[in-house]
């Protein structure tokens, strides 16, 4: 009986050890309802992994923007962008940015790059969810006055691929040299 | 010779009335405790295989769940809808991604040169 209790124990600590060791690529980001009303432009993107497959199926391999997107999709589980623009500054909750960063600072995501422009006000955070040495999910938080976005991409990212769109979809080489990463703030 | 045998045949085959109780009598020799039910005949394959029903009927809600897609790829409409939304998104993450490259290659750039 002692025995049973004691393995139960063991193996409860090594399912909740496993599970903080592999981090949620997928952020909670809220509904943003009210914003959606105050914003001049808004944008929802939900791309679950059904929705992926789709849109795979109707990308054109003779269009340069489809194949390259076809390129970075090979992995992927989902893609999920809010996006809102106003026509006033910071109308948008900064509680709830919060709330979506907080996020970002449980184990497994590190911040990859952190931007904070004075002259254009401009906030951009990148974040990647690697478990072991495979990335399993990038969060893109970029803030400026009138303008709030949250991307969050979810499988195996790949930086190169993402590298590769240069060009295609105005992405430019992405120099992610170990001394511009910042690492996670904990 | 004929003519007697026939008319011996016609007396034994003659009808008989059975009388009146003729439906108790028989009910009296019938013996209720020891009458078997007569199980219904099961197919022959349910005999066989017991948990073929079964593993139809789950064959089926599987067949039915696996073919139910929920964003049928049949629906052009829906999915031009998703690689539009796709494109859309990846041009959105693209121009984040410049943004945060600007920095860091002008923050780069400043520094070399001061550097130097």
């Amino acid at each position: 009986m002692n025995l049973r209790i004691h393995l139960t124990a063991v193996l409860t600590l090594l399912a909740a050890s496993a599970f903080a060791a592999s981090p949620e690529p997928k952020l909670l980001i809220p509904d943003f309802d009210a914003l959606t009303e105050k914003a001049a432009e808004a944008v929802t993107i939900t791309l679950d992994p059904a929705l992926l497959s789709m849109a795979a199926k109707f990308l054109d391999p003779n269009n340069p923007e489809d194949a390259a997107a076809r390129e970075v999709l090979t992995g992927l589980q989902g893609i999920y962008v809010k996006s809102y623009t106003f026509e006033s500054d910071f109308v948008y909750p900064k509680a709830e940015v919060e709330r979506i960063r907080k996020q970002l600072t449980a184990p497994g995501w590190s911040r990859l790059v952190e931007v904070r422009s004075k002259k254009e006000q401009a906030n951009v955070d990148i974040y990647i969810a690697l478990d072991g040495n495979k990335a399993r999910g990038l969060a893109i938080i970029a803030t400026e006055p009138r303008e709030f976005t949250i991307v969050n991409i979810v499988g195996s990212v790949d930086l190169d691929k993402l590298h590769k769109l240069e060009g295609k979809f105005g992405v430019p080489k992405l120099e992610l040299d170990s001394s511009k990463a910042a690492p996670a703030q904990k | 010779m004929n003519e007697s045998f026939d008319t011996d045949l016609k007396q034994a085959l003659r009808p008989v009335d059975p009388g009146e109780d003729f439906t108790a009598r028989v009910m009296a020799r019938i013996d209720v405790a020891n009458v078997t039910p007569i199980k219904p005949r099961r197919a022959a394959i349910t005999r066989l295989l017991p948990w073929a029903p079964a593993a139809l009927a789950a064959s089926l809600l599987l067949a039915i769940f696996m073919t139910h897609d929920e964003h049928p790829a049949e629906d052009p409409q829906a999915g031009l809808r998703a690689r539009e939304q796709l494109l859309q998104a990846l041009r959105v993450t693209s121009e984040k991604l410049d943004i945060a490259y600007q920095v860091v290659h002008n923050e780069s750039t400043a520094g070399t040169d001061a550097g130097a």
